[in-house]
C-alpha cells in the first residue's frame, strides 16, 4: 500500500546526503526538523519533571541546580558523567548500526556482556605483550567476541527469516548464563563475581593523569575510543559501498532486492558490526576503571543504548551528544539522591523518550 | 445550481517544483470530469488536495459553493469526497468487507453492501483477503468503500491502468449510474480514447496549469494530444525489421505455482511480449526469473549457462530490470537520484574505487541518466519521491538501459505513463534491441505488445494461450486468448465472446 504522495514526503530525510544542487532550504529544513524533536522533548521532560519534583514537596529550582551542579557544574561531575556515556556510545553505535539496515539489535546489552568478559580474559592472559599491543589485542577479541554473538541472529535471519528482536533478546539470556557458568567454572576469583586483575600492558589511561581537575572520577581513554568509534561510523557510512548497501537495503528493501543487493550477506554485516560495537562497550570499565570483570558491570547500557541511539535519530555522530545526555541523567540520579529518590531520573529518562517519540512522529508529518 | 467541486486559483509548490499553478476549474453534479494531462503535470497533486491529503499554499477549494477545509483528509471525506487511488488504500490481510466498513460504525454495513452491489452490479467477493484479489476485483471494493460512505465526489485516479477491455466496460456503466444519480465524477487518465468514450466534461492540465477545461463534444481527440503535449505530438516508435542473434536467455518446463511448463527463448536484438490479464502467470514468471522464488520444475539458460537466480544474486546484478511496481521495486524512494542512479552497481568500479565510494562520480552518472532521459525536474539531488510516476520510470529506465544489459526484463514499463514518455521509452527499448539487447516485456497493453514484440506469448491460467510471430498476430484470437477463449483448434470461435466464459464452459460445449 503506498501512501499519496504528499504524505510519503514526510518520512523523507534528504538532509546531508542527497542535497548537492544548492537546494539549501531543502537541507536546512532537514537538519532544523532533524533537531527540533530532540531539544522539544528534552524541554517538556524537564518541565514535567520540574512538576513531578514539586510534588515530592522539593523546589523545582533547587532540584534542577542540585542537579547542574553535581553532574556538569564541575570537573568531577564531568568526569562522572563522561565515564557512564561511554559504554553508552558504543551501545548507541551497536543499535544505530544494525538500524541502517532496519534491523533492530536488542541484544547488546549480551553482546557487551560477553565482550567484557573477554576483554578481562585477554587482558589477564600473563603472555599478553606490553601497551599498546596488549590493549589492542584485548579490544580485538571482544570485538570479535561481540561480533559473533551479533552474527548468530544475523545468519539466522538470512537462512530461516527468524525476527532478529526475538532472537537477540534470547541471547541476552543466554549470555547471562553463559557468563554466570564461566565465571563459577574457574574465570572469577573463588568467593566473589569478579575476575582477576588484568595486566598492565592492557590498561587504559585515566584521564586525570593528563587533566588532573578530573581526580577521583574513573573516566578514562575508552572516551576517546568510543569517540573515535563513532566519527569512523559516520565516514564508513558515508564512503563505503557497503554502508551504503545498509542503508539502501534499510530504506527500500524491494528496490534492493530488484538491484541484486544480497540481503542474506548485509543482514549478517549488519547485525555482525552491531555486535562488535557493542562487545566493545566493557573498554571503560574492564581496562580503564576496575581493571577486571564483574558480574552485573553493564549495569543496563546495552538496553539504554537503544534510547540512546533512538534520540540520536541512529546517526553515529549525534549517538555521542545523545549518550552524554543519558550518562548525566544516569549519574544525576546519584546527585540529587538526597532531594528524591533516585528512580525520579528514571523516570525522567522515559518521559523524555516518550515525548521524543511523539514529537517525532508529529513533525515528521507536518514535513512537505 | 453550484458546481459539486470549484478550485480557485489553487497554488501547491513541492521546493523548488510547482506542482499547480493558480489552478482553476468546475466540476458539476452528475459529470464525469475527465483530468488528463501528461505525468507531472499536477493532476495527482490536485486530487490529492481534493481529498485533503495534501496542503495546498494557496486558493481555495469550493464545495458544493462552499469553501471546504484544505489539508484534512477526514474532513473532505465529511464533505463527501472520495477517492479511489491508483495504489489502493487497503489492508493487504484483512477482507474487502474488513477493508471497506474499517473506521466506520460496521452496524448494518453488511445489508447496506449487499443492496449496493446488487443495484450497481458491483461484483465482488467480500470475505476473501483483498491481497488474494485481482487488481480489478481490488479496485472495486475501493469504489464500494467510496460507495458505503456515500461519496458524492469520487475521485478515480488512473482506474483502468490495471483492468482488462472487458472489465473497462463495466466499470464504465458503473460510472455512468453513479453520474445519473447526480454524483460528480472526476476521472484521471492517460488513455484518451476511454477519456473521449466516458467523459462530459475534459479538462486540460499542462505543466501545473490548467490549459483548457470545455465539454466533450468541442474538442476531437487529436486536438486533446496537442493541448496535452503543447504542440505536435511525438512520432510513434518505429520497428524496424532485425535478424536476431544468438539465444540470451531460455527457460524450459518453467514451473512455478500458477505458471506451468513455461518455454521461452529470447535472443540478441529480440524483443518476446508475454501479455495476459492480470495474475495469470506473469508475476510467478518474473519471481523465478529474479531469484525471489525458487520454480517446483524447470531450468533457467543464460547466455549458454546455466544459471539459478534463487540461489545466487550475480545473475540478477548482469541484467536489467525495469520492475512492475516503480515505488517499492525500482526506487528507494527517500534517497536522492545519485543514490538511486547507481543502485546494485554502487559496489563496483567506477562508483567504487579502493573501497572508497566515489559520489563524484555517482553525481556525474545520475546527471547523465537525467539528460539523456529528460527526467524533469533535472534536479538529482531531490529525493525520488518528488517525481512524478512518469518522470520516475523514465529515471528508472535510463538506470537499466545505460547499463547496457544483455537480457532485459521491463514489467509494465509504461503502465500510467504518459504519451510523450510512453513513446520515449518505446524508442530506447527498440534502440537498445537494434544495439543488440534480448529483452523480455511483460505487458498487459496489447497494443503496445504488437509495436514493440517480435514475438507475443499471451498467458492464460499459468499457460501458453497464444503464441506468434510479428508477422503472423491474429488480434482477434490474441484478444480471445487472453480471456481464455482461444482452442487450440480452430473450430468453436463462432460461440462468440461472453469474457465470463472460460475454458471449462467451452469444454462442457464439446
Amino acid at each position: 500500500m503506498t501512501a499519496p504522495r504528499g504524505r510519503v514526503g514526510g518520512g523523507v530525510d534528504v538532509a546531508g546526503r542527497g542535497a548537492h544542487s544548492g537546494i539549501a532550504g531543502v537541507l536546512a529544513s532537514g537538519w532544523v526538523v532533524g533537531l527540533a524533536p530532540a531539544v522539544l522533548a528534552i524541554g517538556g521532560g524537564l518541565l514535567l519533571g520540574g512538576l513531578l519534583v514539586s510534588l515530592l514537596g522539593v523546589s523545582p529550582l533547587e532540584f534542577y541546580s542540585v542537579l547542574a551542579k553535581g553532574t556538569v557544574g564541575s570537573a568531577f561531575g564531568w568526569g562522572q558523567v563522561l565515564f557512564r556515556a561511554t559504554p553508552l556510545v558504543f551501545t548507541g553505535l551497536s543499535v544505530a548500526f544494525a538500524f541502517q539496515a532496519r534491523l533492530f539489535n536488542i541484544g547488546a546489552e549480551g553482546q557487551m556482556l560477553l565482550g567484557g568478559l573477554v576483554l578481562a580474559w585477554v587482558g589477564a592472559w600473563t603472555g599478553l605483550p606490553g601497551a599498546p599491543f596488549g590493549v589492542l589485542l584485548a579490544l580485538l577479541a571482544a570485538a570479535a567476541m561481540g561480533g559473533v554473538w551479533g552474527a548468530i541472529p544475523g545468519l539466522l535471519k538470512a537462512k530461516t527469516g527468524s525476527h532478529e528482536v526475538i532472537v537477540t533478546i534470547l541471547l541476552n539470556f543466554v549470555a547471562f548464563a553463559l557468563v554466570n557458568y564461566l565465571l563459577t567454572r574457574g574465570l572469577a576469583l573463588p568467593e566473589t563475581v569478579r575476575t582477576a586483575e588484568i595486566q598492565e600492558g592492557a590498561r587504559l589511561a585515566r584521564l586525570t593523569e593528563w587533566v588532573p581537575v578530573f581526580r577521583g572520577a574513573p573516566v578514562n581513554a575508552a572516551l576517546f575510543l568510543a569517540c573515535a568509534a563513532a566519527v569512523l561510523l559516520q565516514l564508513w557510512l558515508r564512503l563505503s559501498p557497503h554502508g551504503l548497501s545498509l542503508q539502501l537495503l534499510g530504506e527500500g528493501p524491494g528496490a534492493a532486492r530488484y538491484a541484486g543487493l544480497s540481503v542474506g550477506r548485509l543482514t549478517v554485516l549488519a547485525m555482525t558490526g552491531a555486535g562488535a560495537l557493542a562487545g566493545l562497550g566493557g573498554a571503560s570499565f574492564v581496562l580503564g576503571y576496575k581493571y577486571y570483570f564483574e558480574e552485573g558491570f553493564t549495569g543496563g547500557a546495552g538496553f539504554l543504548g537503544i534510547a540512546v541511539a533512538l534520540l540520536a535519530r541512529n546517526r553515529p555522530l549525534w549517538v555521542v551528544p545523545s549518550a552524554l545526555f543519558f550518562g548525566a541523567l544516569s549519574y544525576g540520579g546519584f546527585v540529587v539522591n538526597r532531594l528524591v529518590p533516585r528512580e525520579l531520573l528514571d523516570v525522567l529518562q522515559a518521559v523524555i523518550l516518550l515525548l521524543f517519540i511523539l514529537f517525532d512522529q508529529r513533525l515528521g508529518r507536518k514535513r512537505t | 445550481m453550484n458546481p459539486a467541486v470549484e478550485f480557485v486559483e489553487v497554488t501547491k509548490r513541492f521546493g523548488p517544483v510547482t506542482a499547480n499553478e493558480q489552478v482553476g476549474f468546475a466540476a458539476h453534479p452528475g459529470e464525469i470530469h475527465a483530468l488528463v494531462g501528461e505525468n507531472g503535470a499536477g493532476k495527482s497533486t490536485l486530487m490529492g488536495i481534493l481529498a485533503g491529503f495534501v496542503q495546498p499554499d494557496s486558493g481555495i477549494v469550493r464545495i458544493d459553493g462552499v469553501p471546504a477545509p484544505v489539508g484534512s483528509p477526514r474532513a473532505m471525506l465529511g464533505r463527501g469526497v472520495g477517492i479511489c487511488a491508483q495504489h489502493f488504500h487497503q489492508v493487504p490481510t484483512l477482507t474487502g468487507y474488513e477493508n471497506i466498513v474499517l473506521g466506520t460504525m460496521a452496524v448494518g454495513g453488511r445489508k447496506q453492501l449487499g443492496a449496493l452491489m446488487k443495484r450497481y452490479g458491483l461484483d465482488v467477493p467480500l470475505d476473501v483477503p483483498v491481497e488474494r484479489l485481482s487488481l480489478g476485483e481490488q479496485e472495486r471494493i475501493e469504489i464500494l468503500k467510496l460507495l458505503y460512505r456515500d461519496a458524492r465526489i469520487l475521485i478515480l485516479d488512473e482506474p483502468t491502468a490495471v483492468l482488462a477491455a472487458s472489465e473497462v466496460r463495466s466499470l464504465f456503466q458503473i460510472l455512468r449510474r453513479l453520474a445519473e444519480e447526480g454524483r460528480a465524477i472526476l476521472f484521471v487518465s492517460h488513455k484518451l480514447p476511454e477519456v473521449m468514450e466516458i467523459a462530459d466534461r475534459i479538462t486540460v492540465l499542462r505543466a501545473g496549469r490548467v490549459v483548457t477545461s470545455r465539454k466533450k463534444t468541442e474538442v476531437t481527440e487529436d486536438e486533446l494530444v496537442r493541448l496535452i503535449v503543447g504542440g505536435a505530438p511525438p512520432p510513434p516508435a518505429r520497428w524496424s525489421a532485425r535478424v536476431p542473434g544468438r539465444p540470451v536467455l531460455e527457460t524450459r518446463g518453467l514451473s512455478l505455482g500458477r505458471l506451468a511448463k513455461f518455454d521461452v527463448q529470447v535472443r540478441e536484438g529480440q524483443i518476446v511480449g508475454v501479455g495476459g490479464v492480470e495474475g495469470n502467470g506473469q508475476q510467478e514468471l518474473t519471481h523465478a526469473l529474479l531469484g525471489y522464488r525458487t520454480p517446483e520444475a524447470g531450468t533457467i539458460q543464460y547466455l549458454g549457462q546455466s544459471v539459478r537466480p534463487w540461489k545466487s544474486h550475480r545473475f540478477r546484478q548482469s541484467i536489467g530490470v525495469i520492475p512492475e511496481d516503480r515505488q517499492r521495486e525500482g526506487l528507494v524512494l527517500g534517497r536522492s537520484l545519485v543514490e538511486n542512479g547507481v543502485l546494485g552497481r554502487h559496489e563496483r568500479a567506477p562508483f567504487t574505487q579502493g573501497g572508497i565510494l566515489r559520489w563524484g562520480r555517482m553525481r556525474e552518472h545520475a546527471e547523465s541518466i537525467v539528460d539523456v532521459y529528460q527526467v524533469r525536474p533535472d534536479a538529482i539531488g531531490l529525493p525520488a519521491v518528488a517525481f512524478s510516476g512518469g518522470n520516475q520510470q523514465r529515471f528508472i529506465a535510463g538506470r537499466e538501459l545505460t547499463k547496457k544489459p544483455p537480457f532485459l526484463l521491463a514489467v509494465h514499463p509504461t503502465r500510467g505513463v504518459d504519451l510523450k514518455a510512453t513513446q520515449f521509452l518505446h524508442g530506447r527499448l527498440l534502440e537498445e534491441r537494434t544495439n543488440g539487447a534480448a529483452i523480455l516485456l511483460v505487458s498487459a497493453d496489447l497494443q503496445e505488445l504488437q509495436t514493440l514484440a517480435d514475438r507475443v506469448l499471451i498467458l492464460y491460467r499459468g499457460q501458453v494461450a497464444y503464441s506468434a510471430s510479428r508477422e503472423e498476430i491474429d488480434p482477434e484470437r490474441m484478444q480471445r486468448a487472453l480471456l481464455g477463449l482461444a482452442g487450440t483448434s480452430k473450430e468453436g470461435t463462432a460461440k462468440g465472446g461472453a469474457p465470463s466464459n472460460g475454458p471449462s464452459s467451452r469444454g462442457g460445449g464439446r
